[in-house]
């Protein structure tokens, strides 16, 4: 009954979005883009925080790699969007092995301030050499380098962009469905319940934590990818802080079910700070209050109180 | 080939920056450290403190009105975000994280929307060029490497020596202990995050004139506090006074050599290392259990 | 007699300065039960922790099937056979009773027999109506036999029992009582409980311990041990 409620919704989201489309004006269509590929990076960071209970504060290097893997391979090497698009994940699968490892040997606050400190030093090594990497102000790719170029002859960019998100995170949506609810899903949930139990029963909780770490570290990577390839543009504002904490809110906005949660929080945050945008700087102040109203209602939220629970640590 | 002539200075400036750095993370050290506070905030006091000395600066009032306004600034804001949201979840760790990076980011649009996205300066109030054996030095950041390790030390002192120090601690190991013992420790919470934000936003004036003031200087500061914090050995003073000597010189040195963003890129994942190593935060009795 | 499954030489534990454990040991065989009762603060828990790997002896040696295990981590000890349940029932509060049962036998059992073995685990346990509902919904009593069950699943050589009978009612007591004896007959079971009666109507044999020490160990009916028992409590220790 449960999985095929959560199979349902998970095949109902990607067609919902579908039909939307063309009821969308130009600048609807082109937010709602975006926010797809975010949502990629929504289910990425909740495969962490949601499905093993760790809360990572340097997801924005996981994503960054991503993009600067793709991005520079197709800058650099060669202008083949798939080729780079692997490169991306790639990069950002190896770099969440070491977020893994953190994870498997630190606890508590300490995880929090480790990862932070690990995306910071990403982001200032972004800056530093910034004579290949564009620095702050970026490099904005050819445009046969990307996958709209690549698509050129059969849709317009913009159409383009948004069902080359909506496919990849159809795949992604799929993907997490079957995770959730097969065998190393309910792994992962033991661990996020009682990692000291799980081991007492003989199994390895590191390892499942690095296995986490590699599928939140991918999807993220994806994202980051997409991004560089669809809008040809990599900059090291992706790597910066706000780009870690975003997540935070949105899968804790998006509520207990991890079918839909990422997207629903991506998408409500992001649409929130769109009308908010003709206010002063509205998303990100969007975001900054949404937090400090998210720590007063987790008070009540059982399932996200349980979630910030686990990130502190067990004793 | 390494550059001689300029280890000198390179020494001498990497002290003067190592007492700044420990000064800056003095107050994470009070609020983290012995609170055990996860306070994302705290580079933003140090922010408001430079913008405070930098509005009045630029309100033709003198420098040093700055090192008392700011004090009053920073300490204010950190003693209203604990009354107003921090103390309502009893410091509850993954409350607290969200909430004081929300505030993280509000407060760098507050900053924003006031000075603009331009690095602001401001100027010395004084400036002698102090010659030293070989090279010469800024007479004012001279003086703020002094002020900085003596206020540091004074907080050393005043934490370890008085009762300050082991009631901070006290309220934090076992709240409910100290209630019965008498100890206001809502009250105890409201010294810590006082003096922190004071100590941090004097920082914050103190290092203007040498130092670019813009909206987003909140988040180096934080990441460096921690580090030096983490680095010192948490919760003990006088180990953040020596981790910021040390990284002020193994910075400077380095820089010698690379960049100093390179530099910084190294400090910060030499933390990362210790962190890891050390397994700071894995339950005692190991992890597992 | 046989070689014995697991044995302690002088165990001792302190922490920071108070002696918890010293110099204990202790011979477990192949299978009946081995009741330890002792006051508050006689160091049974320390004894569990010390056994099942949660903490490491400052002095002494551990052993299991012959083989030295004192720097095992619980993992290792676990795939040896070493299965415990803890005072306040742990199982994972997300999953169902099936899952969580699934998660504890899926290591040891093929996928094919899996399902079988958990459906008559189940059933022997009283739980086989409750399999679909969610770990979060059970009593407190239902939980201890969920984690019985769970660390049956893991088909241990030898299961120590931490205080199983709090929070449990008479009834469930007595329930607890047939389970333990039927399981005795097939293998080790190190059993700490404060009810006296409990573990001596269980036990072949009991340790009496008393500040961190074992003063008494022998058969329930021993003259020797029953005045020990006495004295220990009486002592009001």
């Amino acid at each position: 009954m449960r999985v095929k409620i959560s199979a349902l919704a998970a095949l109902v989201a990607p067609l919902a979005l579908a039909a939307v489309y063309p009821l969308l004006p130009e600048y609807q269509r082109a937010l709602m883009s975006r926010v797809l590929i975010l949502s990629i990076y929504s289910y990425g960071y909740a495969v962490c925080f949601q499905m093993i209970g760790l809360m990572s504060l340097g997801h924005a290097a996981l994503f960054a790699s991503g993009m600067y893997g793709a991005g520079l391979y197709a800058f650099y090497v060669s202008p083949d969007p798939l080729a780079a698009l692997l490169v991306g994940v790639a990069a950002s699968t190896l770099l969440s092995i070491l977020f893994g490892l953190v994870s498997t040997r630190v606890g508590g606050s300490y995880f929090m301030i480790g990862t932070l400190l690990a995306s910071q030093a990403l982001y200032l090594a972004a800056l530093h050499f910034n004579e290949v990497t564009g620095g702050e102000q970026g490099l904005v790719l050819k445009k046969e380098a990307t996958i709209v170029g690549a698509l050129g002859p059969l849709l317009s960019e913009l159409d383009a962009r948004y069902f080359t998100s909506l496919a990849a995170l159809t795949i992604v949506i799929v993907c997490v469905t079957i995770l959730s609810h097969s065998r190393l899903g309910r792994l992962f949930h033991a661990l996020r319940d009682d990692e000291g139990k799980l081991e007492a029963l003989g199994y390895n909780t590191s390892a499942l934590k690095l296995v986490a770490f590699t599928i939140s570290g991918a999807l993220s990577g994806a994202s980051g990818a997409l991004q560089a390839l669809l809008y040809g543009y990599i900059g090291a504002g992706y790597a910066g802080i706000l780009n870690s904490v975003e997540p935070v809110l949105w899968v804790l906005v998006g509520g207990p079910y991890i079918q839909v949660g990422p997207l629903l929080g991506c998408l409500a945050v992001n649409l929130l700070s769109d009308l908010a945008r003709g206010l002063l700087r509205g998303h990100v102040l969007t975001v900054g209050a949404g937090l400090v109203a998210l720590a007063f209602a987790t008070g009540r939220l059982r399932w996200a109180y349980r979630l910030l629970g686990v990130s502190r640590g067990r004793g | 080939m390494f550059p001689l002539e300029h280890l000198g200075l390179a020494l001498f400036d990497g002290l003067v920056n190592g007492s700044v750095m420990a000064f800056i993370a003095l107050g994470l050290t009070i609020v983290f450290g012995i609170m055990n506070v996860v306070n994302l905030t705290h580079g933003e006091l140090y922010m408001l403190g430079a913008l405070t000395c930098w509005l009045l600066v630029q309100s033709m009032l003198p420098y040093a009105s700055a090192l008392i306004v700011a004090p009053l600034v920073s300490g204010g804001v950190a003693v209203i975000i604990n009354m107003l949201i921090l103390q309502r979840f009893g410091h509850e760790p993954g409350q607290t994280i969200l909430a004081t990076f929300g505030l993280l980011l509000i407060l760098q649009q507050v900053a924003l929307a006031i000075m603009g996205p331009a690095p602001r300066s401001v100027q010395a109030p004084f400036n002698p060029v102090i010659e030293l054996a070989g090279f010469s030095y800024s007479g004012f950041k001279l003086v703020a490497g002094l002020v900085s390790i003596s206020i540091s030390l004074l907080v050393w002192l005043v934490v370890e020596g008085s009762r300050l120090g082991s009631l901070l601690r006290a309220s934090q190991e076992n709240r409910m202990m100290a209630e019965s013992l008498g100890i206001d420790t809502n009250r105890v919470f409201m010294v810590g995050f006082a003096l922190a934000g004071a100590l941090v936003g004097f920082a914050g004036a103190l290092t203007s004139p040498f130092r670019q003031i813009h909206f987003l200087m909140g988040l180096d500061a934080l990441a460096m506090s921690f580090v030096v914090v983490v680095l010192g050995g948490v919760g003990r003073v006088g180990g953040t006074i020596t981790a910021g000597l040390a990284l002020g010189l193994l910075e400077s040195l380095t820089a010698l050599l690379l960049t100093p963003t390179l530099a910084r890129v190294l400090t910060v994942a030499l933390a990362l290392l210790y962190i890891v190593a050390r397994r700071l935060g894995a339950p005692r009795g190991g992890w597992r259990y | 007699m046989a070689s014995p499954l697991l044995s302690l030489q002088g165990v001792s534990k302190s922490f920071g300065g108070v002696q918890a454990l010293s110099d204990v040991s202790l011979r477990v065989y192949d299978s009946g039960v081995l009741g330890i009762i002792g006051p508050n603060g006689a160091g049974k828990s320390t004894l569990a922790g010390i056994i099942v790997g949660a903490l490491k002896p400052d002095r002494g040696k551990v052993f299991f099937r012959g083989r030295e295990i004192t720097n095992l981590t619980v993992r290792e000890r676990a795939a040896l056979g070493v299965a415990h349940t803890h005072q306040i029932p742990r199982v994972f509060q997300s999953l169902t009773v099936y899952e969580n049962l699934e998660l504890a036998a899926s290591r040891r059992v093929s996928r094919r027999d899996l399902d079988g073995i958990i459906r008559e685990a189940a059933e022997k346990l009283g739980l086989n109506g409750l399999l679909e509902l969610g770990a979060s919904q059970l009593s407190s009593g239902q939980l201890r036999l969920l984690e019985i069950g769970m660390a049956l699943l893991s088909q241990p050589l030898l299961l120590v029992m931490d205080e199983p009978t709090q929070g449990l009612a008479g009834l469930e007591v007595n329930y607890l009582s047939n389970i333990l004896r039927s399981l005795s007959e097939r293998l080790a079971i190190i059993l700490i409980d404060h009810r006296v009666d409990f573990v001596a109507s269980l036990s072949n044999r009991v340790a009496v311990m008393s500040r961190g020490r074992v003063v008494g160990l022998g058969r329930i009916g021993d003259v020797e041990v029953v005045e020990k028992i006495e004295a220990v409590y009486m002592r009001g220790a």
